[in-house]
């Protein structure tokens, strides 16, 4: 068990957290119909092709999405939310698009993404302003 | 469903029964309306997700994910019964769906 402490300014507005296991991400091109470009940026989908383990990245970020939804508890664009996967680090930094900040009322948040036995586990802390 | 015809149904029908078979490696056979997708077949959103890529493609839609999404936690679909409805729904009002009470 970790502990994971952050301290921000505003109001939490939510927290979510999700779990996926890696092998659902390493046959090639997914499933049997990839979904990829409903789900991730382009810029992930290139990030994580320059990376040892794209599979690990594909689901540490689908991870986070899902985590940010259920923080927020209610439906997003997927792709409004970003994750340029760094491995080795458990905070990572993520891009929430202008749009979806401003629908929300996001004025921060933090992600953590752990990555162990075959699966990434994200939490989302989002907060609201002061 | 007045919007679309009974073959187209029973194309999407057949074309989302037998998704399900290839994913969950089942016979076809034993997938019904009832059939549960997570307790079942063992299913989750990114096969989902694959589904409405490959409903949307071959049936020219486009629909905002976020769309499905927020029609999907109006009425969650967990049979292939609920994905059915989902899909003739999608199919016949593409983006418009989240205005359908199903």
């Amino acid at each position: 068990m970790s502990t994971w402490t952050c301290e921000r300014d505003g109001h939490l507005l939510g927290c979510g957290v999700d779990a996926e296991s890696i092998a659902r991400f390493e046959r090639p091109g997914g499933t049997a119909v990839e979904p990829w470009s409903l789900i991730f940026t382009e810029g992930e989908v290139a990030h994580t092709s320059t990376l040892d383990r794209p599979a690990v990245a594909l689901c540490a970020s689908f991870t986070v999405k899902e985590a940010v939804t259920k923080a927020l508890g209610t439906a997003i664009d997927f792709r409004d939310c970003e994750l340029l996967f760094s491995p080795g680090r458990d905070e990572q930094d993520v891009r929430l698009s202008t749009g979806l900040r401003d629908e929300h009322g996001i004025a921060g948040w933090t992600v953590r993404v752990t990555v162990d036995d075959g699966e990434c586990v994200a939490t989302a802390l989002l907060f609201g302003r002061s | 469903m007045p919007g679309i015809d009974e073959a187209t149904r029973t194309e999407i029908r057949d074309l989302v029964v037998q998704f399900f078979a290839d994913e969950c490696d089942v016979e076809p056979d034993s997938i019904t309306d009832e059939t549960h997708i997570i307790e079942e077949l063992e299913g989750d959103s990114l096969m989902l997700l694959s589904l409405l890529r490959k409903i949307c493609t071959d049936y020219s839609i486009t629909i905002e994910l976020k769309t499905l999404g927020k029609h999907l936690m109006k009425k969650p679909a967990n049979t292939i019964g609920d994905i059915l409805t989902l899909t003739f729904a999608l199919v016949e009002h593409g983006d418009g769906i989240v205005n359908v009470d199903l």
